[in-house]
């Protein structure tokens, strides 16, 4: 039986995240503004979209960047052709930073967008991470999305939960910023017995820091700031 | 106020500490008392909700000890500083809001929450 529901409900990011976690074989139609287009999992992995005349990868791109919008997944559907190989975490990656990109250019015309405000591989996110994580009073790092996907991590243990907690912080700490009509945050600490997590807000993720017994919150926050940009 | 022990504990924190405001509210959210009292209640009430639900997920998320405080530090370096304890059984939170030019507040909280605590049950008992 098909699953039908809004994009504003649950994001093209989240429904690509559980198809692909889940290893599901299945297809996503979505409709916007009349133009309706297709993703294809097989086994968890995405093997074909389209969108009007484009496919593939950049098709992808195209429907994440739809803001609205209408979907349905149909489990157990085998898809009819193969026009993507690249893997769901660099597609949801590069998907991310385009939309990044063109937020920057509708906000700031005038201005040149920072080149650093998002690594545009994993690999760098990867390199973020560790040099978190060389930071003085620093255990652990996770480089997270605001949807809850792990970009990158450099931390002993679980890096999804040790992610849930950034992200659900670093939520909550925009959310605390707005009812109070304050500036925005610049960091949020978790305090669970002696274990610490430091959460930094950039643009278009949250990078959580597990911190050691004795680091200084303000320091180790000023430190990664230089890392982050 | 001064014969109510909850706002007096909250109240000497407050001038010590130099804090804002200093709200204790219940597990989910809602405030029992606030100092000082005309501030802006339903800003604390939400700002508490949503720090409980926080404490709460990342305590059922990190699966660690206790979530025992939540702090969040504007860019004017306000801090929001929830600390999560029990009293007779029962989950509360202690929210206070720290200017920028106080950075020690652990201690202060600390005591107040002995205090609270040594209030409500001297209140259960009382009742």
């Amino acid at each position: 039986m098909p699953v039908e529901g809004s994009l504003k409900e649950l994001g093209l990011t989240n429904i690509i995240q559980i198809n692909c976690t889940e290893m599901n074989t299945a297809t996503v139609s979505l409709t916007y503004q009349g133009k309706t287009g297709i993703i294809c999992f097989a086994d968890g992995a995405i093997v074909h979209a389209a969108v009007g005349d484009v496919v593939g990868e950049e098709a992808v791109y195209e429907l994440l960047s739809w803001p609205d919008g209408s979907f349905v997944v149909e489990a157990g559907t085998i898809p009819s052709e193969r026009t993507v190989s690249t893997s769901w975490n660099s597609l949801l990656l590069e998907g991310i930073r385009r939309m990044d990109e063109e937020q920057a250019s509708v906000e700031r015309p005038a201005e040149v967008a920072p080149a650093m405000e998002l690594p545009a591989a994993a690999d760098e996110m990867a390199t973020l991470a560790h040099e978190l994580k060389n930071v003085m009073g620093v255990e652990g790092s996770v480089i997270i999305s605001r949807d809850g996907i792990v970009f990158a991590s450099d931390i002993d243990g679980n890096p999804e939960k040790e992610g849930a907690v950034a992200v659900f912080v670093g939520n909550a700490a925009a959310e605390f910023g707005n009812a109070m009509s304050l500036t925005p945050f610049d960091w949020g600490l978790v305090t669970m017995g002696k274990d610490r997590m430091l959460i930094l807000e950039r643009p278009a993720f949250f990078a959580g820091l597990s911190l050691s017994e004795k680091a200084s919150p303000a320091l180790v926050s000023a430190e990664a700031a230089t890392i982050l940009g | 106020m001064a014969d109510r022990p909850l706002e007096k504990a909250l109240e000497r924190i407050n001038e010590e500490g130099d804090f804002e405001a200093s709200v204790l509210a219940s597990s989910d959210g809602l405030p029992i008392a606030t100092v000082p009292s005309d501030y802006d209640v339903d800003t604390t009430s939400a700002m508490v909700a949503l720090l409980r639900r926080v404490a709460r997920e990342t305590r059922e998320h990190v699966g660690l000890a206790q979530v025992d405080e939540v702090s969040v530090r504007a860019s004017d370096h306000i801090r929001l500083v929830c600390r999560c304890f029990t009293m007779n059984g029962e989950d509360f939170i202690l929210a206070v809001v720290v200017p920028s030019h106080r950075r020690y507040y652990r201690q202060l909280t600390n005591r107040a929450i002995k205090d609270l605590k040594l209030a409500w049950h001297a209140m259960v008992e009382g009742s």
